[in-house]
């Protein structure tokens, strides 16, 4: 089980925004499975419940290393008709010092039926978007101090729910803490900026999050 | 997959060269887009929004993107058909110059023959490279702003924003949010024209908005009835049907492009339609 708060603002949150995540883990038929929500709390977001996110991954042997390789489906109900949902293939790889994250995720925003109603679009008009396949990536460097506690500073462009452009990577710095063997605290920070590959930075956001993780 | 990856990312390498790219601008945002907002606010407060008289109820706006000035040949042909006076307006979404002082005086000779057609200018990512800013705001004053055109019967609102730096900033959408909520019920058709596409259409190294923001937008332009969003940046025309809202993103003016290309955006009988007009 992890568990983890969040408090950050970014150009569009209208303030500080805060996230209560919760994802639950197992592991069924030699796979790792596990369900996540996320609830949300900012002046700019009307609904609380702003992502549900199911993931599928094994752990594979080849040429005697180990390769994660998981599927991920997050839903988003954005607000009142709206949805994003994203489809991803993502490999894992770790070496001492270093991690990889690859993979490709599709994108999909949708109005509901009702919605499409409400807003009284005509018909015949597309109710659904699909973007074009988005490489994710993350690339980490561990550095441990001792058995029990390490820091992990990462490039990225996805998180627990959120997946970037390709383009716009974000900056995170991790801090963890086993405080026994089976319980781990953590502390994170993100940080955000937009038009990188444009060639012209702006500040976008940043967040602060403390978690904790508890193997059963 | 990731071999196309790898492929565009030298690719987009070599434009960035090729295109005369500022490469400060990966590490500073000296001009930064809130700050460029509230210079925009103060020169908007002495400078009411342009309306635009048409004698028709059916009229048309020129609109071209990403023209890259220094070269100006297909620019002088934009110039010459907006001239026009079919035309109520010609407006041009961003990357209009390079950023360097001397081509925004080029264009400045160019826009002289857009004859007695308005013209409206958006910030583009290029235009502020070489603290392009500077110059952009002592000739054009404005990178938000909205102009009108008012027909016998009804009148359309067009929105300008300003997407240079891949993010409108918390004051630039704030200030869309209250211009839709008490503006939009007074007009017809509402257009917004920004820079930076909205929708990932091609797998390029230009950057969009992030998702965050996107996702805000697409809830404003449902609530709000937009009807079409016109948008430049990534150099080939697509076209997204979403809800009620027409997403259209044009090809590039400028004189490298292949597939050079600007938009009529047509208003007739009370309904927005668009064409693409080829250079080549």
């Amino acid at each position: 089980m992890d568990v983890f708060t969040e408090l950050g603002s970014n150009q569009v949150s209208q303030g500080m925004y805060g996230n209560i995540s919760t994802k639950v883990s197992a592991d069924i038929f030699n796979l790792n499975a596990s369900a996540a929500t996320l609830f949300s709390f900012s002046k700019a977001q009307e609904n609380c419940f702003t992502a549900l996110a199911l993931n599928l991954s094994d752990n594979v042997e080849w040429r005697n290393r180990k390769f994660n390789f998981g599927v991920l489906y997050a839903w988003k109900p954005l607000f009142y008709g709206l949805y994003e949902q994203n489809f991803a293939l993502l490999s894992k790889f770790r070496l001492q010092d270093f991690g990889f994250k690859l993979g490709y995720n599709i994108r999909n925003f949708r109005f509901s039926k009702l919605a499409f109603a409400d807003y009284q679009v005509a018909e015949g008009v597309n109710a659904s978007i699909w973007e074009v396949p988005n490489l994710m990536y993350a690339f980490s460097y561990f550095k441990s101090w001792n058995a029990k506690s390490g820091v992990e500073c990462r490039i990225t462009n996805f998180d627990n729910y959120v997946i970037q452009q390709e383009t716009n990577p974000m900056f995170v710095v991790n801090y963890a803490y086993n405080t026994t063997s089976t319980m781990q605290i953590y502390q994170e920070i993100g940080y955000l900026q937009a038009g990188l590959f444009n060639i012209r930075v702006n500040y976008f956001g940043a967040y602060y999050k403390v978690g904790w993780v508890w193997k059963i | 997959m990731l071999k196309n990856h790898l492929i565009i990312a030298l690719v987009s390498l070599f434009m960035a060269c090729a295109l005369d790219a500022d490469l400060t601008g990966v590490a500073s945002y000296h001009d930064d887009v809130n700050g460029r907002f509230s210079m925009s606010e103060t020169w908007n407060a002495t400078h009411p929004a342009k309306n635009i008289i048409s004698e028709t109820s059916n009229y048309q706006i020129l609109v071209a993107a990403d023209s890259h000035i220094g070269g100006t040949v297909n620019f002088s042909t934009f110039a010459k058909a907006a001239k026009n006076p079919e035309n109520m307006a010609a407006v041009l979404v961003g990357d209009v110059v390079t950023g360097k002082s001397e081509d925004y005086d080029v264009l400045t000779q160019q826009l002289s023959n857009f004859g007695n057609t308005p013209y409206f200018m958006l910030i583009g990512n290029h235009d502020l490279y070489f603290d392009g800013w500077q110059s952009f705001l002592n000739d054009y004053g404005t990178s938000t702003f909205y102009f009108t055109v008012q027909t016998p019967t009804d009148s359309d609102l067009y929105i300008c924003l300003d997407s240079g730096s891949g993010t409108l900033g918390y004051k630039q959408l704030a200030w869309l949010k209250n211009n839709l909520e008490s503006l939009r019920s007074h007009y017809r058709n509402c257009t917004i024209f920004s820079h930076v596409n909205l929708f990932r259409n091609r797998a390029t190294f230009s950057t969009n908005l992030l998702v965050t923001e996107l996702t805000e937008l697409l809830e404003l332009f449902s609530k709000y009835k937009v009807n079409m969003v016109v948008m430049g940046h990534d150099h080939k025309r697509a076209v997204n049907e979403f809800g009620n809202t027409t997403f259209l993103t044009l090809d590039a003016l400028a004189d490298f492009a292949n597939n050079a290309s600007y938009a009529k955006i047509k208003v007739i009988d009370g309904k927005l339609s668009y064409e693409f007009v080829p250079l080549k």
